[in-house]
Formats: C-alpha cells, structure tokens, sequence
C-alpha cells in the first residue's frame, strides 16, 4: 500500500536541473542533414519518384521536420520534448500554410511543400550560424 | 588489490556480465513475445464474430495472455528496487499501444468509423479544387486539417487519404503517449509515477477521438500547449501558497477537516530554467500551435483557453495575458472564418449556454439507450470515467497528504468541466471533457499507487496497479469497441457505395434510411446525401418517394446491412426494422433494383420488374 510521508522541507527536483544553456552545444549534423533533405523531397516530389518512397518520404517529412528544425532554435535539456513540440509544431505550420494558400487562392500543394522546406532550412540554417558564432566566441573566452 | 583477488574478480565479473546479459535478453524478450503473440491472437479474429458488445466478442484468448504477459513485465520493471531503463518501459508501451488501438485495423478489412471517411472526402474536394465549401457542412468552416491532408496526399503523390486511416489512432496515440509522459514526469517526484500514468493513459483512454479527423491533431496540439506552460512557465518560487496561515482560516480549516497537512503544495515542481531567447521561441510555438488549432476544430481551441485560464487563476501560469490574447485570438478566427456556420446556428453554439444539467442530460442520460448490448457499453463507459474521476480524486489526496500537491495539475485536471456550462457539443460534451481531463487524472492516479521510494510494500503496491491494470485494460475492448457492430465498415457497404459513385450521374440523390453509410470519401459535393445530419432518413415509403422524386436529376435509395445495424443497435429500432421497410419498398412496386449483393441493394425510382431480386 502507498506510504505516507511526512511533508518535509527539500530542494524542488527540477530547481537542481541543469539550466538547458549549460548543456554542450548540440551536434551539427541534424541541422546540416534538414538542409540536405529539405531539397531531395522536393525533388522526389518534382521528378515524380518511385510512388512508394516519395508518398513515405513526403509524409515523414512534413509531418517531423519544419517543426523540428524550428524546435531546435530553442534550448530543450530532452529530445523527447524537443520531438513532440517538433511534430506538433509541424503540423501547425502545414495547417496554416495550407490554408493560407486556400485564403490567398493560391492553392497548390507543391508551393506549400516548397513553403514548408524553406522554412526548415532557413531555421537549420539559423541554428547552424547560431552555433559557429558561439563556437567562436568559446575559442575566444579560452583563448583570453 | 592483491594478485590473487584479482585472479579471483576475473571470472565474477565475466560472470555478473554474462547475468546481466541473460537477463536484458529476458527483459526485453517480454514485449517482443507479447507483440508476437497478440497479433497472431489478433490476425486469428474473425469481423463475422463482431457482435453487440462491439469488437471484443471477436478477440481470441490469447490475446489476453499476450496482455497479461506484458502488463506483469511492465508492472516489474517499474516497481522494481532499480527501475527498468527508459528503453526497455517505452518498447512496453509501444506493444501495448499497438495491441489495444491497433485490434481494429488487424481484425477489420477496412478502416472503421465513417467519420474517418467522410474527413477523406473534404480533404479531397480541397485538393481538386483548393476552395472550402462552408455551405456543405460547419466542419468546412474550421477546414484547417483538411487543407493540411489534401495538401499533403496529393504532394506525397497518393490519391486520397484512404491509406492514413487504418492506423491513424496507432500514430496518434505513440505521439499523444510521448506528451502525456512528459508532463507526467513534469509534475511527478519520480520516474516511476511518470511511467505508469503514462501505461494508465491508454486502456483509459477509451473515448475514440483518435481517428483520422481534426480532433486528434488537435488533442495533440492541446497536450503540448499544456507541457510547455507547465515546463517552462510556471513560477520559479511559490508566494503566499506555502506560508503558514491562522489555524481559524477557512483554508486552514478545510485542510483540516480534509486531513491535509498545512502545507499541502511544499514540494510543488517550479519552471525549468531557460534563456530568454528560448522562452520568446517557447511563447512563438504556443501562439502558432493555437492559431493551427483556432482554424481547424471547433471546440479545442476553447478548452485551451479554458485550461490556460484556470492555470494563470490559479497563478501557475506567468503568461498572465496569454488567455485574453489567446481569446481575442479565438474571437478573430470565428468572426472572420466562421462566419458561415455561425450566421444561422448562434443557437447551437450558445443555446446550452450555462444548461449543465440539460447538458450532461444530452451527453450522457440519453445515450443510454438502443439494444441491450448497447446499452451496457454506455453504462460501463460512465462507470469507467466516474471510476476514474474518483481514484484520481483520492490519488490528489494522498499527494497532498506528502506535500506533493500541484495546483497547476488539479487546475487541468478540473478546468475541462467548465465546458459542461458552455456547450452540449452535439450530446459529445461529456466524452470531449472526459478526454481533456485523463492526461491529469491518470498522473493523480498513478499518484495513488506509486509508494515513496524507498518503498517497504512495494510489491503490495505492484499488485493493485496490475489489478487496476487489468480492470482497464479488460473494459477498454467493451468501451472503444462495444459500437464496432456499426462503427466498422462492411466491404459489402463499401462495394455499393463504389458502384453508386462509378455509375450514378453527377447531381443525383443517393438516399438511405440511416446516415450510417462509408459515402462522401470522393465528390461530397456533386451529389445530394440525405440525410445529412441526422440519424435517420426517410422511414416511410411516402417519404422515402417524396425524396427521390425532389429532384428531377434522378435518385437512388440504398440498403445497407450496416445501416440496419445501426437502426437497431443504436437507434434502438425493433429487430428486422430495416428488412421489413425494404420488404415494403419492393413490395409497393414503384422502385427497381439495379444493384444487390449479400449485404446491400440499390434501387431507383421506377415500376419493378420481375426478378429483379
């Protein structure tokens, strides 16, 4: 049966976290790997790939990363959290893109992907610059 | 160390290494053969077999076993002096979600619920014609997951949605887990509590709004709208809350009389810290999800602002204007996108305004109701919730009685029942708010059943969490699936439905005599459906020839073996409803078959000829 414990005065659990600025800096190949793959969906997409792989790589694709890749401009301790704020975050932004083109009359699926991929990579491209200028400025406080 | 006792550590730790081996093998053998076993058990059940009671008169017994295996591995690396590492609980998890959401799609040869289909149909007029159509039906209004899908079936380069159905409640609930954890572990002391409402969340999660359609994109965006607030903007200190007050004080006098200690939220979990630059990026993903859930359902938005309200009343938020703004928000999007359904239904929207009791009358007193078996499934689902409710109540208790009291979890917990004040929501008021509210009820529940570690009766503690376990797990076949008799989709409805749409002309009626038919998956609007809805369509043969006639472009009636099912089941129409009416249509001569089949028959306006049947 569950015990009761006596109240007793403690540190909160999460004030001993770790601040999420203190963790090292987060490696760069999943930035780099959103500015590779942004262009080879939208190329499946244009070149009419192999119906298999290109109704699986769409979907995946805009269902995790331009959210993902906007997630990661934030500074998460956890990936879980980054991931399901990604996922939700992605199908925020495909919901308002489409109907943004529905609002515009510009409805075109492909404009939409091709929204949604430069929003990807312009974020993966932030974070990437955002972590070469902190990695300067580390060298510089070390080399001081 | 010696030489000879480092001779002698050698072996014990190859040893302890090959233990440590065989026993991961073990662990993790658990799931695999639970996962083995139930979709074998599950790929055995026959749809023939689906009766009254829905879905759970098809399962094989092993199944069963399958579950139990998987419950008692999960239930010991939770409870165990050192807990099972993360890995081994989510793969645990992962198998119990496919095994109880994916029973229907392994049993079933077409995706259930019509809903599901009709929300394919929307999405495939946005994507052959890029437009709305708001007239047709108020979901268009909110249009925005639907513009979501046609946008990316037809960039994905499928020709509907048809193949995201089957599993859409699979993917749904992996992603609805993933949130629920978090914030189980956001306001938990321990992993342990966390891992266990998360195993709760699923057998209890019985209510269904996890096929394909807005309401579970949004139940998502709801849950983690409600992680990031918890996490990252609550207060970093607490004030007043923890103070020692006069022992006359009404609060201090209520917690007395409630047994509480005087100071039931001291170890109440505060923000995680984080830059500023990450909380501006945090309060962006907050705004942008609301706005794709302020355009694409009706009534989530609301319960955002509702939950965010009581979270700032209760001062665990420190977006203090975040609700007005998101309100305001709110308001736009009506005014502006909605104007269509709003225009003629402001009594739909605001007529049970503050009408709690005709409210949980509609949404829960009159649903008893249809046959026997049908009703047994309503009552075992008001059962389960009010079980659940309640267990969650005494787990809220006892976390206050350890000074493990969060203001901010009870405040979600209880804020999804001020929308029993604002809408019936069509009689699924009482369904949406019991959704709203599991995700922190099952955290208070596991709060009930997890002991403090170091734990002395923890395995007293392990068997009433099987037990409970088991109960829900056992009850969830009942509640999901007890409709399954006319919630699945028959192939024999299907095939008609085709035939209709590959030789009906454009502009034409189709007819039926329930609504409950698998049509507008393609051309919802170059046909006239009746009825649109309602339950039922016309029951007379009068009426049944007044609809057809209404339009000169021509019009079919169609019989359905699912519709009849529906009539009796759920309408509670007497047995052999919908044959006798059919008899009565053949019978009366003025309609000629032109399709049949074991399960339907078509039929237009016209005198009957010999063998037509």
């Amino acid at each position: 049966m569950t015990e009761i414990a006596e109240p007793r005065i403690d540190v909160p659990e999460q004030r001993a976290l770790p601040a999420a600025a203190d963790s090292p800096p987060p490696p760069p190949w999943p930035a780099l790997l959103i500015v590779l793959v942004g262009p080879g969906v939208l190329a499946l997409v244009v070149w009419d790939g192999p119906s298999a792989l290109r109704a699986v790589s769409v979907l995946a694709y805009l269902a995790v990363v331009p959210g993902l890749a906007c997630a990661r401009l934030i500074r998460m301790s956890d990936g879980l959290s980054r991931f399901v704020i990604g996922v939700a975050l992605s199908l925020a932004l495909g919901v308002l893109v489409a109907q943004g083109m529905i609002q515009l009359h510009r409805w075109s699926p492909l404009l939409g992907l091709s929204t949604l991929t430069t929003i990807a990579s312009l974020a993966a491209v932030t974070e990437l610059a955002r972590d070469v200028r902190e990695h300067r400025r580390g060298r510089g406080v070390a080399a001081e | 160390m010696s030489g000879d006792a480092t001779l002698a550590a050698v072996p014990t730790a190859a040893g302890q290494r090959v233990r440590d081996g065989l026993r991961a093998v073990a662990e993790w053998s658990a799931p695999a053969v639970a996962l083995a076993l139930g979709v074998w058990a599950l790929r055995r059940g026959d749809a023939a077999d689906i009766g009254s009671l829905g879905l759970v008169t098809a399962l094989r017994p092993e199944l069963y076993v399958a579950l139990a295996l998987l419950t008692a591995s999960f239930l010991h690396g939770v409870f165990r002096a050192r807990p099972a590492p993360d890995a081994l609980l989510a793969a645990h998890v992962a198998v119990l979600v496919v095994l109880l959401f994916g029973a229907a799609p392994i049993i079933e040869p077409l995706p259930r619920v019509i809903s599901g289909w009709l929300h394919v149909g929307f999405a495939d007029y946005i994507a052959r014609t890029g437009e709305t159509l708001p007239q047709l039906d108020a979901r268009f209004s909110w249009p925005g997951f639907f513009a979501l899908t046609a946008m990316a079936t037809r960039a994905a380069g499928l020709p509907d949605a048809m193949p995201l159905l089957a599993w859409a409640p699979v993917g749904f609930n992996l992603l609805f887990g993933a949130a629920v954890f978090r914030l189980a572990r956001d306001t938990s002391s321990d992993a342990r509590t966390a891992w266990l409402a998360l195993w709760l969340f699923f057998p209890a999660n019985w209510v269904g709004q996890d096929y394909f359609g807005p309401q579970a994109m949004n139940y998502l965006f709801y849950l983690v709208l409600m992680m990031v607030l918890l996490r990252w903007f609550r207060p970093d200190r607490y004030g007043g809350l923890h103070q020692e007050r006069p022992p006359r004080s009404p609060v201090a006098l209520l917690l007395r009389v409630l047994r509480l200690p005087p100071r039931p939220l001291l170890r109440e979990p505060i923000a995680q810290a984080t830059g500023p630059a990450s909380l501006v990026g945090l309060v962006a993903v907050v705004l942008a999800v609301f706005a794709a859930s302020a355009v694409s359902h009706q009534l989530t938005p609301i319960a955002i602002v509702v939950s965010v309200g009581a979270l700032v009343l209760v001062r665990r938020c420190t977006l203090r204007r975040l609700p007005v703004l998101l309100a305001v928000l709110l308001t736009a999007y009506i005014s502006y996108g909605a104007v269509p359904y709003w225009a003629g239904h402001l009594h739909d929207m605001f007529g049970s305004f503050g009408n709690v009791g005709g409210t949980i009358n509609h949404g829960a007193v009159e649903r008893v109701r249809g046959d026997e078996g049908h009703q047994t499934v309503v009552l075992l689902r008001l059962v389960l919730a009010v079980a659940v409710w309640g267990l969650a109540a005494i787990g809220a208790w006892r976390r206050m009685r350890r000074g493990h009291g969060d203001l901010g979890l009870l405040a979600l917990a209880g804020a999804p029942f001020l929308l029993l004040g604002m809408q019936s929501y069509g009689g699924e008021i009482f369904l949406r708010v019991y959704a709203f509210a599991l995700p922190f009820m099952v955290v208070l529940l596991a709060g009930l059943l997890v002991p403090v570690w170091p734990a002395r009766h923890r395995v007293p503690a392990a068997v009433l969490a099987g037990a409970l376990s088991t109960v829900l797990i056992g009850a969830f076949f009942v509640a999901r699936y007890g409709n399954e008799s006319f919630e699945r989709v028959r192939p024999g409805d299907h095939r008609a439905v085709e035939w209709l749409y590959d030789h009906a002309p454009a502009g034409t009626s189709f007819v039926s005599v329930t609504s409950n038919v698998p049509w507008r998956t393609e051309g919802v609007e170059r046909y006239r459906y009746r009825p649109i809805g309602d339950d039922l369509g016309p029951t007379t043969i009068g009426a049944i020839e007044d609809e057809m006639r209404g339009n000169p472009k021509g019009a079919y009636l169609i019989f359905t073996k699912g519709q009849f099912v529906f009539a009796e089941t759920f309408l509670g129409k007497p047995h052999g409803w919908g044959e006798g009416l059919e008899r009565q249509v053949v019978d009366s001569g003025k309609f000629r078959l032109v399709y049949t089949s074991t399960e339907a028959r078509i039929y237009v306006l016209g005198a009957s000829r010999g063998g037509d049947r």
